[in-house]
């Protein structure tokens, strides 16, 4: 039976040495489209935003949208490889998306807070193989090559999925410093918060899929500084986003002793 | 008994394996932040001179960041931190106050075999898993990161289209910038009581002005007396397009 694979020779080899038998290249694919009016918190000013406190919001529509569309995606390349007969996809590469971001709403001649609209292209290839073992007839996911594979296996770790988490934290209030030199702290708390609660969700989906731990981890960052009036009063706003993808990895049995590192000289 | 959390990591898996092989284990992510607005200073076309508060604005943002990094990382039960990246959101620079947004991540690890209980402050560290392998089977430990940048304003040089001649003000900014910003690394490695600093890697631009921005970012070490060599390395040939 002919196969295909995104292996390069040399992971092909390693493949071959993991006991993995490489079925088919797979490939997942989600367009979809947001419209969202943005959390503002407290009123505005009218002497101006920068007497405005910040307040910070989590903006869990646009979490919960993109954590979506990634799942579409995974789910396609799932999907796929079952019907190959696989029981694992491994270097699960996301091909970089196509986003497109505007803000309305923030023009003196609109009425209303910030809406953002966002349009969104996420791809995935990867190789469908047989031999890592499934669990519940689901093909595991991993975003790493068949050479890492190789490696972990050896020290006794074996793929358990790949972990993502969104989270997007829109603060509005004192966000600019003017000439001063210093800290500016509302700043710093959407940002903050946003990785933090990142972080954790990360977290959440590791425990949620038996892991012990997380590695290759891609994390992508936006922010966004916003400025509008409404009614007479101005307001300022920032949105963070932070989008991570991650391999989950899980111990089989005890851990063998690691193999001595040698210090190569490469060539 | 529920358990353990999952560590989560920056870590590639060469790193995971070669950290593990040398006894330590990660932890979690740690992530510092800092906005910091380096404030307004005004350069004269006439005369060169250090943008000094931005500078200093610039070094201020940037340690916030990485001591909220460190307390993660405290907090965590580290005692260390490696594969640090910094990283600041705006590029330009030129003294008119405009904010930075500063970022230092990093993986939070601890050495297996050490006894559970209180540690001292955890180091941070810019070197990769396989370089802080080598550096502490040879014998040496990471203490510190440590960075250094200086702003600097180059005076207006009249030059015509058909002089094809060094730009002599600006040179001179690169060298003072340069030697200003090394400078600072070197004091902050001192303050640490360490013997070096390796892995310097240096960022150097110029925005409008004409304004240069040099950064410089390396991990202070210091050596055991009776430190080992790393063993002898065998010459190999990688047929991989990924280095496995």
């Amino acid at each position: 039976v002919t196969f295909g694979s995104t292996f390069s020779i040399a992971e092909f080899a390693f493949a071959r040495e993991a006991r993995l038998q490489p079925v088919a290249a797979v490939h997942g694919c989600d367009v979809s489209v947001l419209w969202h009016q943005l959390p503002v918190a407290g009123p505005g000013s009218a002497f101006g935003y920068r007497q405005r406190p910040v307040s910070v919001a989590p903006v869990p529509e646009i979490d919960a949208w993109f954590q979506g569309a990634r799942s579409k995606v995974l789910a396609q390349i799932c999907e796929q490889a079952a019907h190959a007969g696989a029981d694992a996809v491994i270097d699960v590469q996301p091909l970089p998306p196509v986003i497109e971001t505007s803000f309305e709403g923030l023009s003196k001649s609109l009425s209303g807070f910030p809406m953002m609209r966002r349009i969104i292209e996420l791809q995935a290839v990867g190789t469908a193989v047989r031999g890592v073992g499934a669990r519940s007839g689901v093909p595991r996911l991993s975003t790493l090559s068949a050479g890492d594979l190789w490696k972990l296996g050896r020290r006794g770790w074996i793929p358990a999925g790949i972990a993502t988490a969104s989270s997007f934290q829109f603060g509005t209030g004192a966000l600019w410093a003017g000439s001063v030199a210093r800290e500016v702290h509302g700043a710093t708390a959407i940002w903050s918060a946003a990785r933090r609660a990142a972080f954790d969700c990360l977290r959440t989906e590791a425990r949620g899929l038996g892991a012990e731990g997380l590695v290759d981890v891609d994390m992508q960052v936006e922010h966004h500084h916003l400025e509008w009036e409404q009614s007479g009063l101005q307001y300022a706003g920032m949105l963070v986003g932070v989008n991570i993808v991650a391999s989950a990895i899980a111990r089989l049995g005890d851990a063998p002793a690691p193999t001595p590192v040698t210090t190569i000289l490469t060539i | 008994m529920t358990a353990p959390a999952p560590f989560t990591s920056d870590l590639s898996v060469d790193e995971l394996l070669v950290l593990d092989a040398a006894g330590w284990e990660p932890l979690e992510i740690v992530c510092g932040d800092c906005t910091y607005n380096p404030g307004r200073q005004a350069s004269s076309p006439l005369r060169s001179k250090e943008l000094n508060w931005v500078s200093d604005g610039l070094t201020k943002g940037q340690a916030l960041a990485v001591q909220r990094m460190r307390e993660q990382a405290a907090e965590a039960g580290a005692d260390g931190v490696v594969g640090v990246r910094l990283s600041s959101t705006e590029d330009e620079v030129d003294g008119w106050g405009e904010p930075l947004h500063f970022t230092a991540l990093g993986t939070a690890v601890r050495r297996r075999e050490r006894p559970r209980g209180k540690r001292g402050e955890p180091f941070t560290s810019h070197l990769s898993g396989q370089d802080t392998w080598a550096l502490t089977t040879a014998g040496r430990q990471p203490v510190g990161l440590v960075f250094g940048f200086s702003v600097y304003h180059a005076r207006y040089e009249y030059k015509r289209l058909s002089d094809f001649s060094e730009m002599g003000a600006l040179t001179e900014a690169f060298y003072s910038a340069r030697e200003l910003a090394m400078k600072r690394m070197q004091q902050q490695a001192k303050a640490l009581s360490a013997r070096g600093v390796v892995g310097v890697e240096v960022d150097m631009r110029i925005t409008g002005g004409p304004t240069v921005r040099f950064s410089v970012l390396g991990t202070a070490i210091t050596i055991a007396k009776d430190a080992p060599t790393l063993p002898e390395p065998r010459v190999g040939v990688s047929l991989n397009r990924r280095a496995f």
